[in-house]
């Protein structure tokens, strides 16, 4: 075999090795994207084509009805439960910012006595599985007369040791010489936390607050525990239930469910960069 | 100088103050509060009544609990290998330097995660409807016969059990990308003058290099796959026959459809634990394993 002859074939195997990669890459995105088509594509479809099989691929373009999405705001509050969830993770992302973020300022930049244990304390709180505290927490909310109001939904878990710590670490990077020269200005220890340290950690903020944003729209046991009202259903629980209702309706299931997705989807689909962040380091902290 | 060291000290616990005591209230308190409750019979309307183990012995007799607990593990044990194999499989082939387009595919892959898992429930629900769902579409195709999925004994739980894997496996995907990118490239550059073969590679110095990302997946599968909830109540609601109840309903059924906390407490008592020793012990041979 020539030397040439040697190289086309290396050349060939590693285009056939990049092609095969490719190919796979390629299967993959169909098989994370195809039910999410698949949903949308079955609540524009007309009720008696839905269930048909062998099932309509391809819908002709004026067969396309959104009777579904017409039928689904009449037949349940479906507005309702979208403000619902909206006010719950907006306030919930809201009061987490300001509260982890204080925390987090705290643990980084002041000094004080316990500050180390408090903060093994709460990095220890990020082991324990939410199915020990859900009993407890439901009877403390009980106590407080929180079950069936926004308060059980919103209050809860603004607190949490993942935003705290991840804030803290970012604060942690910003030079000392800044808030050195902030103080020759006669700025206090809080005015530095809001004037100088905050506008330097935007990326932080947002990438917690859409992590935030993310388990608040998306949260679903602890809603189901603590809401007895139809008014008061978040959209995630209020399509559980009514999935159950309407098992044969499944043009309106798929359209309530597209409408659901969207928020969490779009905003990933604009600030991609700032949640993976987030969700990369979340396997670094180990 | 020493009030600027009190102030210092207020402000502190002013900033922390929030944090403390919602945390305190809803995780800290009530983890203890757990153990306590699990010793008594307690249905909310009536004084709780102290019991001793009394809730432990009745797990220990009760035969849907103990159904429960194995179908949780044969669950854990389909899903954590799957997962773990599948989103550094993805991780790797996605982290070679040949590859354009990494943003979109990362974008495509990590989608499902950022959807909410009754969403995504409900949607495999009627991919899998056994009479016009996708699913039997595609085996029409390939000429497979129907298959029955979600309403079968034998496939509802390892089909929840891919639905599952679908869902977090481009999460665990970025975990390990994120863990490729702190290998230094002088490795590879070395052993490529070695002559190193891909596998020889991946065998001695990324696998070994992803040791504490490698723990960190192994943990989190682990402690995620056992308390399943979510997708099994919105698509079987542990059914058909029990085939797919699982401890996490369990527990939830008891508390808060029979209003028996302390039974459920204890249950969580027993899940807590065997998480923390499958995490102790996948620690302990995964640093061993080194």
């Amino acid at each position: 075999m020539s030397e040439a002859q040697l190289k086309w074939g290396r050349t060939g195997t590693r285009v056939g090795f990049q092609l095969l990669t490719y190919l796979l890459l390629s299967l993959c995105a169909v098989i994370f994207i195809f039910p999410f088509l698949w949903m949308l594509s079955g609540s524009l479809k007309p009720a008696g084509q839905i269930m048909r099989f062998p099932p309509v691929i391809l819908p002709e373009l004026s067969t396309l009805s959104f009777n579904s999405y017409a039928r689904l705001f009449q037949a349940v509050p479906f507005a309702r439960w979208l403000l619902n969830s909206a006010i719950v993770s907006i306030s919930w992302v809201c009061g987490a910012l300001l509260v982890n973020s204080m925390a987090g300022y705290a643990l980084s930049r002041l000094r004080f006595r316990g500050r180390d244990m408090v903060l093994m304390i709460f990095i220890m709180t990020l082991m324990i599985p939410f199915q020990i505290v859900m009993i407890p927490a439901f009877i403390i909310t009980n106590w407080l007369r929180w079950v069936d109001t926004y308060l059980a939904l919103i209050i809860p878990w603004i607190p949490n040791a993942f935003s705290i710590y991840f804030l803290r670490q970012y604060f942690l990077t910003i030079p000392r010489e800044l808030e050195e020269a902030a103080i020759l200005d006669g700025l206090n220890k809080m005015q530095i936390f809001y004037r100088i340290i905050t506008p330097l950690a935007i990326p932080a903020i947002v990438t917690i607050g859409i992590m935030t944003f993310m388990w608040a729209w998306d949260d679903f046991l602890w809603a189901l525990i603590v809401t007895r009202s139809k008014e008061l259903w978040v959209v995630q629980l209020g399509i559980a239930n009514f999935f159950g209702q309407y098992m044969n309706a499944w043009d309106v299931v798929m359209a309530g469910a597209t409408i659901a997705a969207l928020p969490t989807y779009l905003l990933f689909l604009l600030l991609q960069r700032y949640y993976v962040q987030g969700v990369a380091l979340s396997g670094m902290k180990s | 100088m020493k009030s600027a060291v009190r102030n210092e000290t207020i402000l502190g616990y002013t900033l922390l103050a929030p944090a403390l005591i919602g945390l305190g209230v809803f995780v800290i308190v009530p983890m203890i509060w757990a153990f306590a409750i699990s010793f008594f019979q307690w249905d909310l309307l009536n004084p709780p009544r102290f019991i001793n183990i009394g809730n432990y012995l009745e797990l220990v007799r009760d035969e849907q609990f103990l159904r429960s607990l194995k179908q949780s593990l044969v669950f854990s044990l389909e899903v954590i290998p799957l997962l773990f194999i599948s989103s550094l499989f993805l991780a790797l082939v996605l982290n070679q330097r040949f590859v354009r387009g990494r943003p979109v595919f990362r974008f495509l892959y990590f989608s499902p995660a950022v959807v909410s898992m009754v969403i995504v429930s409900i949607v495999w629900r009627f991919i899998l409807d056994p009479s016009f769902g996708f699913a039997n579409y595609l085996l029409h195709w390939f000429q497979i016969p129907r298959q029955p999925w979600l309403s079968s004994v034998r496939q509802a739980l390892p089909v929840i059990g891919l639905v599952t894997v679908w869902k977090s496996v481009g999460y665990y995907m970025i975990i390990f990308l994120a863990g490729l990118q702190t290998i230094p490239a002088e490795y590879y550059e070395a052993a490529r003058i070695d002559g190193v073969s891909a596998v020889q590679n991946f065998r001695y110095i990324t696998f070994p290099l992803l040791r504490t990302t490698n723990i960190f997946v192994l943990v989190i599968t682990t402690i995620e796959s056992l308390r399943t909830f979510t997708q099994i109540y919105v698509m079987t609601q542990g059914g058909p026959a029990r085939s797919t109840f699982v401890i996490a309903l369990d527990i939830y059924r008891n508390a808060f459809v029979f209003q028996k906390m302390g039974y459920a407490a204890s249950m969580a008592v027993v899940l807590f634990f065997i998480i923390l020793l499958l995490s102790i012990v996948e620690r302990k041979y995964v640093k061993e394993g080194y």
